[in-house]
């Protein structure tokens, strides 16, 4: 197994907040990780920072060696927690940009994800409601055959039948070379699917270890350590 | 990469302003129409009046519209919501800013086009196209001719300069205004408003500097011949530093906004 992302020191502030203090963190490749935490805990920082959305104040994170960058955005494949769709496109206009632009995207993988939920491709985004929304980006970014998947709170805002299907997507489309780091805190939807959890509070990695530890040695489910680690 | 930025960007932009557009040309044929019909502009030709003047308002608002939507399409893409696919996508913020720059260049040219066009449409005979081009004929032949070369040559570099800064400075404005963490459009609007007024003070100093020492030297000699060359001299000055700033803030607009695409971006 090959280390997909490094972080040292890695800082990020805004103004005199410190929303990431001082990371360090190895991620290794084909596992399905979870990071963990409390709303405002740093999640969405460190993948912004992964995604090259935002620049570290202190520190340095590599994707397989690059800084994020032109070569790292070629290999990253990211679901951020907002919809960055345009609005006036139809489904198969953004098929169409993701094909131009990520040569690792796989149109046929995109076409029986929407077949199967019966989401019509000429649709416009405009038309379909928030969570087809979620789904239709779920969809184009779990098509690419990437080395690293950031999903960022994939699983929010959409209703328990729509989590489901969204866990199996992230299942099925699941490369064993792919590492796919899932930010949320809706720990016990997603804990069966997890190789290995992070666990962040104030902008500090407080546990990385494999969820089979956490069964075995402690005897916990991952929910209820999380709930234990996090007490308020 | 950049031609498919290119392809994406034109196509976007241009839904809007082809519309827009082609409803300037309506005007301007309705307003010839009614001008035929009612034989010109006259006390009782009022829908003549009324079509003649929303035409100037059309073309008005279009040429606003084109150069702010330009600036709204790059903020829209590289600092909203958007921002978070055009900003992860494999490809250089240079390549962003070239493709969206080049398009928003395209439609300031297209524009002044449709709108040359759509007066040409409203007013034009064929009386006025011969007196055109003769008049075309002689500011060239001045202008491209011995003492007056400069001059001519200062005026075109002016012109092809004058889309590509202005494109510039509007998305160095808004790079510099996402950097606030709220208004962000608001403080773009007040950075383009800061750069004009920073412009605008040069340019006042350096008419009065220049004006004033070529005048109190060419009033000595009292002579019209050298009066003229006076002006002259105090219109090239002023063009050379006009495109000295211009140059200023497109390079450093490039830099500063390629800068902040890269080391700087805060997508919230």
């Amino acid at each position: 197994m090959s280390t997909i992302l490094e972080c040292r020191g890695l800082t990020k502030k805004y103004g005199k907040k410190q929303a990431l203090k001082s990371v360090d963190l190895d991620l290794e490749s084909g596992r399905i990780i979870g990071l963990l935490g409390p709303n405002g805990s740093g999640k969405t920082t460190l993948i912004k920072l992964i995604n090259g959305l935002l620049s570290p104040s202190e520190g340095a994170l590599l994707i397989a060696g690059n800084e994020p960058g032109l070569k790292t955005k070629e290999i990253v494949s990211y679901l951020p927690e907002r919809t960055y769709l345009n609005e006036n496109q139809r489904v198969s206009d953004v098929m169409n940009f993701f094909e131009d632009f990520y040569s690792d995207y796989d149109r046929s993988r995109s076409k029986d994800m929407l077949e199967r939920l019966a989401i019509d491709p000429t649709a416009r985004i405009k038309t379909l409601s928030k969570g087809t929304r979620e789904k239709v980006q779920l969809i184009l970014v779990m098509s690419r055959r990437a080395k690293l998947y950031c999903l960022d709170e994939p699983i929010a805002g959409v209703d328990p039948a729509a989590r489901d299907y969204i866990l199996d997507t992230i299942i099925n489309n699941y490369d064993e070379n792919a590492t796919i780091l899932i930010s949320t805190h809706l720990i016990s939807d997603v804990e069966n699917i997890l190789d290995e959890v992070i666990f962040i509070k104030d902008g500090q990695i407080r546990m990385q270890t494999a969820v089979d530890d956490i069964r075995v040695k402690q005897g916990k489910s991952v929910d209820a350590l999380f709930r234990e680690v996090f007490r308020c | 990469m950049l031609k498919k930025l290119f392809k994406y960007e034109w196509k976007e932009i241009s839904k809007s302003l082809i519309i827009l557009h082609g409803i300037v040309l309506l005007f301007a044929v309705l307003t010839r129409i009614s001008f035929a019909v009612s034989g010109g502009l006259n006390e009782n030709s009022t829908i003549a009046g009324l079509f003649f003047f929303l035409s100037i308002m059309v073309i008005g608002t279009a040429a606003i519209f084109t150069v702010v939507f330009i600036g709204y399409r790059f903020y829209k893409d590289v600092f909203t919501d958007q921002g978070y696919l055009t900003n992860t996508l494999p490809v250089t913020p240079q390549q962003i800013i070239i493709s969206k720059g080049l398009t928003g260049i395209l439609w300031m040219v297209l524009d002044i086009i449709v709108v040359i066009a759509a007066i040409f449409i409203i007013m034009a005979d064929k009386e006025t196209f011969s007196n055109l081009s003769q008049l075309m004929k002689e500011v060239i032949g001045y202008l491209f001719h011995g003492r007056s070369l400069l001059t001519g040559c200062l005026i075109v570099a002016t012109i092809v300069l004058t889309p590509f800064v202005s494109v510039l400075k509007m998305y160095v404005s808004v790079s510099i205004g996402s950097l606030l963490s709220g208004h962000k459009l608001l403080g773009s609007v007040g950075v383009y408003a800061g750069i004009y007024v920073v412009e605008q003070i040069i340019m006042i100093i350096t008419i009065a500097v220049t004006g004033n020492s070529f005048i109190s030297s060419s009033l000595e000699s009292e002579n019209a011949w050298e009066m003229q060359v006076t002006g002259v001299q105090i219109a090239n000055t002023t063009m050379i530093i006009n495109l000295i700033i211009s140059l200023i803030i497109f390079i450093a607009g490039f830099f500063v906004t390629k800068y902040i695409m890269t080391k700087k971006l805060n997508l919230q």
